[in-house]
Parts: C-alpha cells; structure tokens; sequence
C-alpha cells in the first residue's frame, strides 16, 4: 500500500491551465519599434543595417501596430477610446496611418441630449501634431535656418 | 516492400516466388500519389477562395511584385503583406556537372529509369541516407562518402548515428566516412570520383553508373528581384528576418526553408501558421525545440529536442535512457527488433530534453515525444503512461522508465 500512497503524493510536470484565451493586450518580448533576432537565426543579432531602417522607417509611421488598445477597450461608442500614452513617442509620429478610424473606436458622444465633448476630451489622434525641435526652430528664427540650409550658404 | 518481400516473407512463412520490381510501374504510382497531393492543396486554395497564380515573381517594388506567368504574359500584384516562402534548391558539388541522369540531386534520384548497378552518394545527410537506402533496397550497390565522421548530419544523436549506421551496412550500404570527393568526371560512361580522406591520405577512385549530389540544400531567392527593393541574405543564402518573421521591410515575411531555421516542410507549415497570426492578431508563436527531424530510411530515424553532445557544450548536467527494440513484444513478433529509443532528461527536474529513436515506424512514435516536449513532460511523466501491449510504443514508455528509474523489460 506504501508504494500506491506515494504514487497518488506524485506531481506531474504537465500543468494544464485551461482553454488559451489571448490576453487584453500583448506584451511582445521585445517592444514592437525595437525588431528581436529570431530565434533559429544562428548569429542570435539583427544586422546593423536592418536595425538602422526600422529606426528611420519608424518616422514614417508604419510601425506602430504593436500599441494598439485591444477591440474590448473601445468597442462602446459611447466613451472615447483612451488616448494614447503620451509618454510613447511612436504615437505622435509612427501612430499616425497605422490604424484605421474604426479600429481606434467611436468618438460619438453619449446618447443624452446636449451631451458634448470638449475638444481636449478628444483622443489625442484629433488634437494637433507634437512640434518637432527643428519646427520650433524654424519659428523662432523665422525660417532663417530652413532658407539658408536650401540656399547652400 | 521489394525488399522485405525478398527478404523477410520467408522466414514468416510466405513463400512469394518470382518476385520483380517494375520500376516504371513503381515511378507512375509515385506519380500519382505526388499528383494527388499536389492537386489537394490546388483545391483547398479554391475551397478558401486562394487565388493561385502561376509563374515566378520578382519584387518590382516595396509593394508589387511582377510575375512571369507560366501559360504566357505579366501580371503585376500588389499587397499590404508579402510573404516569401521560396524554398531551397540542392546546393551543387564543384567540379561536377548535374544533368539528373547520371549526377542527380534528389530530383533526379526519385525519377532514374532503372536501377543503377553502383551508385555513390556525395554526402551522408538526411537526404543522401534516404535516397541511397531507396536504390539499395532495390538492388543497387550504394556507397556514402561523407566529410565528417558520422553520419545523419549534426542534429542526430551520435549513439543513434553509429547504430543507424551498423543497421544500413548490414542491409548492404558501404560508407566512405571522414572522406572528401577531389573531384569528379562524368564526360564517360559512367562517373569517375576521387576521393581521399578528409584528414589526408592515399586518393582513390570510386566508379559509379549514378552519382547522388546530396551535399545540402540552399535557400532559393534567385530571380527574386531582393535587390529592388534592398533586402539581405545572410552568409548562408538565408533572407534575414526578425522574430515576427518581418524582414527589415516589416511587411514581407519570411517563412521555410529560405530563412532560419531546419529545412523542414512541417517547420515552414509552422511558421506560416505563426506568421500570419502576427499580422492578424499581433502574436505568434513556434516553438524550435520541439520540430521533430525524421529520416524515412528503413528502418526510420528520429528525433526532437536536444542530443548528448549538443548537451554538453552548453554544460548541461543530463541523464539518459534507453530501451533496445530487440526487447520488445510487437518488435520481436515483426521480426523488426534493430534499433532503440533514446531518452535524454535533465539530471535535476527530470524534464525531458530530447528523444532520439532510430527503428521500426520511429517516424510515427516521434509525435509523442515531441507532445512531451510541448508540454514540458519528464521523462517519469511519460514512465507512468499506460502504453497499450503489444505495441512498439511500450518501448518508448519503457525508455522513459529506464532514464528516470529501471525498465521492467530490459
């Protein structure tokens, strides 16, 4: 009986965890701007000129398909989408174009009469563009900078 | 079964006389079962509305690819995703020419009009064991030469390698190991190779009707038009991607042989799967360690996971199990008992590391140890499994036994 008790004491190594349901958001093992070697590759690196293209190919905005909401955080056309964190700067360049408007959710407001947003409650996709430093400095020079660089002085 | 007919009906009491093998007969039925298969995916393309376009492309920008179409004419196509999924050719032998008549690759070596009397087969790989133990089951006189010092390439456990080995040179196969081919001329009747051991030696000269190139495989992008649009290739041939399988273009995917990875249709069946679940859903996943590698020699070969000397150069502290067929019920009944199943565990956890068989239907009994793997089973795991009797899997449960405790039967 000894043997049989022990048996029944034994732990399998498999773990079943029940049906695989995929998880509001994904976190990739790297981040989605930042292209992970793939596992088979025998170098275990990227080269340097791939990493350099998806850097610059990132300021054009085809990249950011990573950080979007999943479909349950929008899917009540009621509330805004929540805006994009304003701390991951791959929304203010690379978000643009990367989604379309019906993935990013409704932006009609409630169905209570005279219900209205303010224009700052709109997700940040409707507010303006983030200055670059170099449009800054094109402003505060009055475009000093940008003629003479075009002028080749 | 030509060969089993000759050999082995006998002895279990099926006298078969005048036996002969129409090769024409053997190659129109290989045929059809290829046709078949071929016309399946055809009509599943149709059945999920897959528009199949037949003719080579080349990328004529980031998003079009032209295509010279096979009846006739160019057609442009463009997409938001492109995948690649080009394949691999037989890497060529310098020095010799391939004409699939008397140098084959493994194109030609499935299609020779009759059985050659020698044939030398230019590497011990997967493909060149699988095709030499064809054509010597069929009467021909085969012999390997291999560079290196064992057969079955690097992924094969070295015990399984020296026991495959021993198993096909008792069929008849002669092995030429630690070997280089010099070079080679087929300009006669026959083809004339000079070979000398790898480590320097005395040269020789091997005669053959046919030469088998099986030196390997290459990823096939050529005519690919890669240059247009500024995609590498690595040292190898292989097009460079990134773990979601996007290449620097993140919206062409590379998927198969012409990437990293085994060369295995099952791996590329993988990677599709996951490739296309990244641009749907943003996730994906194949797990590399559990691919099983499977060598239809006969008897079969085959393995998943990790092998003893891959184990040690990453300094992994490891034990092992085996189980000989020679012991079991459904093997020894068959008269099919040569070969072993192989366990290989971790010392500490006992999880299961690798799995390595070479025998009888090893190619199927492989999905349980790759199953094991995917679910990170240990090898007492797999021991405390009723496994049915007589069947030749009991030697795989009695393997698994043996490396966390003792096989009852050995």
């Amino acid at each position: 009986m000894r043997p049989t008790r022990l048996l029944f004491a034994r732990m399998s190594m498999i773990k079943f965890i029940g049906k695989r349901v995929p998880p509001n958001t994904i976190t990739p093992a790297a981040p989605a701007d930042e292209p992970a070697p793939h596992p088979a590759s025998p170098s275990h690196s990227l080269p340097d000129s791939f990493i350099n293209y998806r850097s610059k190919a990132q300021q054009h905005g085809p990249l950011g398909g990573h950080n979007r909401p999943s479909s349950s955080q929008h899917s009540s056309s009621s509330s805004p989408p929540p805006p994009p964190s304003s701390t991951n700067p791959s929304h203010a360049y690379g978000g643009i174009g990367g989604h379309s408007g019906h993935e990013l959710g409704g932006v009609e407001p409630g169905a209570g009469r005279g219900e209205v947003w303010d224009r700052s409650e709109l997700p940040e996709r409707f507010g303006r563009l983030a200055w670059t430093e170099d449009e800054i400095e094109a402003v505060e020079l009055g475009g000093a900078n940008l003629r003479a660089g075009w002028g080749g002085s | 079964m030509y060969h089993q007919i000759l050999h082995d009906t006998k002895k279990r009491g099926i006298d078969v006389s005048d036996v002969k093998l129409n090769l024409k007969q053997m190659m129109a039925a290989k045929n059809t079962s290829v046709d078949g298969l071929t016309k399946g995916v055809e009509f599943l393309f149709k059945k999920n509305k897959v528009e199949y376009i037949k003719g080579s492309a080349a990328f004529s920008g980031e998003n079009e690819v032209k295509v010279n179409l096979i009846d006739g004419g160019e057609q442009t196509l463009r997409g938001k995703n492109i995948f690649i999924a080009t394949g691999s050719e037989a890497t060529p032998f310098p020095g010799l020419t391939i004409d699939e008549k008397k140098v084959v690759t493994s194109t030609g070596a499935i299609a020779l009009e009759s059985v050659p009397k020698k044939m030398v087969v230019i590497g011990g790989g997967i493909i060149g064991l699988e095709m030499g133990s064809v054509w010597s089951r069929l009467g021909s006189e085969v012999t390997v030469v291999e560079f290196l010092g064992q057969i079955g390439g690097p992924g094969m456990d070295a015990e399984i390698s020296k026991t495959t080995k021993k198993i096909l040179e008792k069929q008849g196969m002669k092995f030429k190991l630690g070997t280089k081919v010099l070079k080679g001329d087929s300009s006669g009747e026959g083809v004339k190779l000079e070979v000398e051991a790898a480590k320097g030696g005395k040269a020789e000269t091997l005669d053959a009707d046919v030469v088998l190139v099986a030196i390997g495989r290459r990823p096939y992008t050529a005519g690919l038009g890669l240059e247009n649009i500024g995609l590498e290739v690595d040292n190898k041939g292989r097009l460079i991607i990134d773990e979601q399988y996007r290449t620097k273009l993140p919206h062409i995917r590379v998927i198969g042989d012409c990437t990293f990875g085994p060369m295995l249709a099952h791996k590329a069946e993988e990677e599709g799967v996951a490739a296309v679940e990244f641009v749907k859903k943003g996730y994906g996943h194949v797990n590399y360690n559990a691919i099983p590698s499977v060598m239809y020699t006969h008897p079969e070969v085959a393995w998943v996971g990790q092998n003893e000397a891959e184990l040690k150069e990453q300094g992994v502290k490891y034990k092992v199990g085996s189980f000989p067929f020679s012991a079991n019920s459904r093997a020894k009944t068959n008269l099919e008992t040569e070969g072993m199943v192989k366990f290989v565990a971790d010392a500490e956890t006992d999880r299961i590391l690798g799995i390595h068989i070479v025998g009888p239907n090893a190619g199927e009994m492989i999905a349980e140890g790759v199953l094991a793997i995917e679910y990170g089973a240990s090898s007492e795991d797999v021991g405390r499994t009723s496994h049915a009797h007589p069947t030749l899997a009991e030697a795989f449960k009695e393997a698994a036994m043996a490396t966390y405790g003792k096989a009852i039967h050995y």
